[in-house]
């Protein structure tokens, strides 16, 4: 058995070519899920990794529309692992959240991650509204140290699966899991059954083993991308499968 | 609902940042109404800052425009030369309440930083400023006061490497400092409790303005970046309906797309750098190219209290060019003695053209939110060229040796 690991990918970056073929690779190489990151100019809780990705992608004529083709293009050559798409609010917003939440519901996109989305902001209920019971769902941000009563309300939405950062601040740092994180989530288990993402900073495999030991899924995602920068998608695809490795 | 003004502004950030706003927002709450903090405000206001700021009837531009009278708000004359500091001082008092040691900000031309840096001198913050590359290479002399203030200047190298992404970097520095760290935002933008705490900061302008002349005016002018000046020009104001409120936008070089920052009526509403509002936007919603020669205007947001009355026509939105703008600056140098800021001369030729149409017993007041001495280079790039660049050649020479 691999290790649970979900691997983040910006859609197009490095190429929209690439960016398929890495999708198929990490599912070959043993990753759990994939998360993609529809580009945005003003990514804010990225760090620079992600961030230039981004903007690699956005030269690249990547746009909401084209992401989810290359999600659709990805399941018809064959990748059937979990799918969660990640962005921003206004990225959503100006797709149109019916249509967005199409687009996602056809190529089965399992959860959104919308870092700043807040669960009390009238478009967390529209967005909640629209997709409906069926998936996808969203999948609240959260943080250690975060209100308690904004966590109570939280998870009084039934989430079915959360994604936790290990820290406070943004994407690719060092993993230095704050404090809190441990008695954060027995604390959401207590309360909820929801299934526990664990991302920001994991790049090496003790740092997923320590995320598991808290968390249900690593989530890593700076670290694959500069592993690309450096050797391109078929070091990628390796350095996934040592990750996963037990 | 709280934090929003109509279906805008509101905090849309990341979770580990709600915790901060709503201390922030409590915080400010519970201060802003106590003596103490309003006396500690008042006396910064007039004793270190030069509070309050003329209001002078502008007898001749008046005559040579022939129409309404006109009068000149000159916040100019605030220490470091624009109205800035009027809500540095007053979000740097809120930091010190809050026991913060750390104050961090963004800029684009380097006015808000230079205000930033000069309150955190005062105050004795540690004080980072971030500051897109672009921007770094065309406004250098700012650079060089911040750092003369004791800040250290970060430059930002992503993106378009102008204002919205150092706005996007202040952001991320506050994601991991927070516990320590105050976010002094540069407009009436960003998410609750910013645009409505700057706001307060900023009314002052507007209450000398009716204080001063003793009546209500016709018209306020005031130009619009991300609205700082105005909202505070125009908030004592706004229940007066006989009371006429102008924002002059940047119109740029051009209509067209990306050649100006006007975000009426192109601009869409949206959600970014933590707040809902109108954006100027591409055609898949990323931020769109603005232009204009004046820094302070050139933005893709704008206040969420000034979208919300712009829906409501209470604030009539109009654009002057480049061209125009530098016009102004002679215009109001000859006619007045006042240089005026590149962006307050935005407001200026809109503020003369209107006078023109006007009666004579009309009053048409301008607020000049700053001077123009920072537009050196621009200012010397259109008016002295030639004579310009050999000084600045030999000044070069200079540094060779």
């Amino acid at each position: 058995m691999n290790k649970p690991v979900m691997c983040h990918v910006v859609a197009g970056y490095p190429t929209p070519e690439a960016c398929l073929q890495l999708m198929l690779g990490m599912q070959a190489a043993g990753a759990t899920a994939i998360e993609v990151q529809i580009p945005f100019s003003d990514p804010i809780a990225d760090g620079e990794t992600i961030m230039e990705a981004n903007d690699v992608a956005l030269d690249n004529a990547m746009t909401t529309a084209l992401s989810f083709d290359l999600i659709e293009k990805a399941r018809k050559k064959g990748l059937s692992l979990d799918v969660y798409v990640m962005s921003y609010i206004q990225k959503v917003r100006h797709f149109g959240l019916k249509e967005f939440c199409r687009q996602a519901s056809s190529c089965q996109v399992k959860g959104l991650i919308i870092p700043d989305l807040p669960h009390d902001s009238v478009e967390f209920s529209d967005l909640k509204r629209t997709l409906g019971k069926k998936p996808p769902s969203i999948i609240p941000v959260l943080s250690p140290g975060m209100m308690p009563d904004r966590l109570r309300k939280v998870l009084a939405l039934q989430p079915s699966a959360l994604y936790i950062t290990s820290q406070q601040g943004i994407t690719g740092n060092e993993y230095a899991p704050a404090t809190q994180l441990k008695p954060f989530v027995s604390q959401i288990r207590k309360l909820s059954q929801a299934k526990i993402m664990i991302g920001f900073g994991i790049s090496t495999k003790n740092d997923v083993k320590d995320a598991l030991s808290t968390g249900d899924i690593a989530v890593v995602g700076s670290a694959i991308i500069k592993i690309i920068q450096a050797g391109g998608i078929d070091e990628a695809a390796i350095y996934v499968k040592s990750l996963v490795s037990v | 609902m709280k934090g929003y003004f109509g279906e805008y502004g509101g905090r849309y950030v990341p979770e580990m940042l709600q915790g901060e706003l709503d201390a922030l927002a409590k915080a400010y709450d519970q201060l802003k109404s106590t003596q103490k903090f309003k006396d500690e405000l008042h006396k910064l206001q007039t004793e270190y800052n030069n509070r309050p700021t003329p209001l002078i009837f502008a007898e001749n531009l008046t005559k040579r425009v022939g129409g309404a009278q006109i009068y000149l708000k000159n916040e100019g004359l605030n220490h470091t030369g624009a109205h800035k500091i009027n809500h540095c001082l007053g979000q740097a008092l809120v930091a010190k309440h809050l026991g913060k040691k750390r104050i961090i900000a963004e800029t684009g031309a380097g006015q808000h930083g230079v205000a930033t840096a000069t309150v955190a001198a005062k105050f004795g913050f540690e004080c980072t400023i971030y500051m897109g590359e672009i921007d770094m290479q065309r406004q250098r002399p700012n650079v060089i006061m911040m750092e003369l203030l004791g800040a250290k200047v970060v430059p930002v190298k992503h993106g378009s490497r102008t204002l919205k992404d150092a706005v996007s970097a202040t952001i991320r520095d506050w994601l991991q400092n927070s516990h320590d760290t105050h976010y002094i935002i540069g407009s009436c933008v960003g998410p609750d409790p910013y645009p409505r705490m700057n706001r307060d900061f900023q009314v002052i302008i507007g209450e000398e303005i009716h204080k001063q002349l003793g009546s209500l005016p016709d018209y306020v002018v005031a130009c619009v970046g991300g609205g700082s000046n105005a909202i505070g020009a125009f908030y004592t104001f706004l229940d007066k309906l006989s009371v006429q409120l102008i924002g002059v936008e940047a119109g740029g070089t051009g209509k067209e797309f990306g050649y100006h920052a006007s975000r009426f009526p192109d601009a869409e509403i949206g959600i970014m750098e933590g707040f809902k509002s109108y954006f100027l936007q591409d055609k898949d919603g990323n931020t769109a190219p603005t232009s204009s020669i004046a820094p302070g205007l050139d933005f893709i947001g704008i206040s969420p209290e000034l979208a919300e009355l712009a829906d409501s026509g209470r604030v009539q939105f109009e654009r002057v060019n480049d061209n125009e703008a530098l016009s102004a600056v002679e215009l109001l140098a000859r006619s007045e003695g006042i240089i005026p800021a590149l962006e307050s001369a935005h407001a200026v030729f809109y503020g003369a053209k209107l006078a023109k149409e006007l009666p004579k017993d009309k009053v048409i007041v301008i607020n000049v939110s700053g001077r123009g001495d920072k537009d050196l280079f621009a200012l010397a790039k259109h008016f002295s060229r030639k004579s310009f660049g050999e000084f600045l050649q030999a000044e070069a020479r200079g540094y060779d040796e």
